[in-house]
């Protein structure tokens, strides 16, 4: 099927748009470029497509938001970390529960200090998902009390053995205490988190719907330096622990 | 007897497809936590440098929820960056939890 694109002529951001490759993979632009790539010099990733190993795809997008944090001893590791966990763990998402094509893309905005991740996909959605999977809270919910559920751990289409549902609260969780925020829009939902908490709440508007799924990340670069202790913290957060924890061996 | 698995041998510096740390897991790990002579394993980390809570999960978590002390008892984690080591933390408390449930 192709899609048609109408006022992109007087659209402001279009130039930005080219550059994040947004026009060509949505098929309104082909042929050769007519502009000049610059490197993006680790200010932004334009959109790239999810493969079926998501791997090297979150490697080389926190690389370009970190240069040199793939060395663990090196000043931008933790950021490096931060966005390769959230990179991974969304796009695995992607991949493993909507049954869609997926896309994604990031920017550093050196004014606010912000980064911003987004990962969407043309799949079925949260609230699709985790019907189809047969939860019955589920059925009978709007969308955006759906994606709310999603939001908290052990909650998951995938279900056991090979999924916890953990990875999307922990990562919501992570990016609250970066000082940031999740957006997720799905089906005819959309929930912003921040601060611990939902911050709002909603439905598209006339009756709109957005098939698959939106995750959008924002959060402050100066906090991700220590992301091992904002991972355990997520985790203290996010996991119940039981009253005497599993003393298990670790080895150096 | 010891059996020592490198998971950077199988998986490189970064782990994170959780679906094949469950395979791994159910064909490269279980059978050892069942057998009598075997008297620890040792899940070695050493080289990897990042993983998420979607591999950690699916390797560490169901190994606990099925052997509980038992597991406790014979696996031994190796090598482990601090994120790595919260992760797999996670995972041994979701499993016991799980399996403090299941008793």
């Amino acid at each position: 099927m192709e899609t048609q694109v109408v006022g992109l002529d007087a659209c402001l951001i279009r130039n930005y748009l080219r550059r994040m490759n947004l026009l060509r993979l949505c098929g309104w632009e082909r042929g050769a470029e007519a502009f000049m790539r610059h490197d993006s010099q680790g200010r932004f990733v334009p959109l790239a497509e999810i493969p079926h190993q998501v791997d090297d795809l979150g490697a080389q997008i926190a690389l370009c938001i970190a240069p040199g944090g793939e060395d663990y001893e090196h000043a931008n590791a933790g950021l490096y970390d931060t966005a390769w966990y959230l990179i991974t763990e969304m796009a695995n998402n992607v991949r493993q529960h909507s049954r869609g094509i997926g896309f994604v893309a990031a920017q550093i905005t050196l004014s606010d200090g912000y980064v911003r991740i987004a990962i969407a996909d043309g799949g079925c959605g949260i609230p699709a998902s985790l019907k189809d999977a047969g939860f019955p809270w589920a059925q009978d919910l709007p969308d955006e009390d759906i994606i709310e559920r999603a939001m908290v751990a052990r909650v998951s289409s995938k279900g056991q053995p090979a999924n916890e549902g953990v990875g999307l609260s922990l990562s919501s969780r992570i990016v609250d205490l970066m000082g940031g925020h999740m957006l997720i829009a799905s089906g005819a939902g959309t929930v912003i988190r921040g601060g611990g908490t939902v911050l709002k709440k909603g439905r598209f508007e006339n009756g709109n719907r957005f098939p698959g799924t939106l995750i959008a990340i924002s959060f402050l670069q100066s906090e991700a330096a220590d992301f091992d202790s904002k991972l355990h913290k997520a985790k203290e957060l996010e996991i119940p622990l039981r009253a005497i924890p599993a003393s298990a061996i670790f080895q150096p | 007897m010891t059996h020592e698995i490198h998971l950077r041998d199988d998986f490189g510096p970064r782990l994170c497809d959780g679906s094949e740390a469950y395979g791994f897991r159910v064909s490269n790990i279980d059978p050892y936590l069942n057998l009598p002579t075997c008297d620890q394993v040792i899940l070695d980390f050493t080289g990897i440098r990042s993983a998420n809570s979607s591999f950690v999960n699916a390797l560490v978590s169901g190994l606990f929820e099925q052997h509980g002390e038992e597991a406790l008892k014979k696996l031994v984690f190796r090598g482990c960056l601090p994120t790595v080591r919260v992760l797999v933390e996670a995972a041994i408390e979701l499993g016991m939890s799980k399996h403090a449930e299941r008793v």
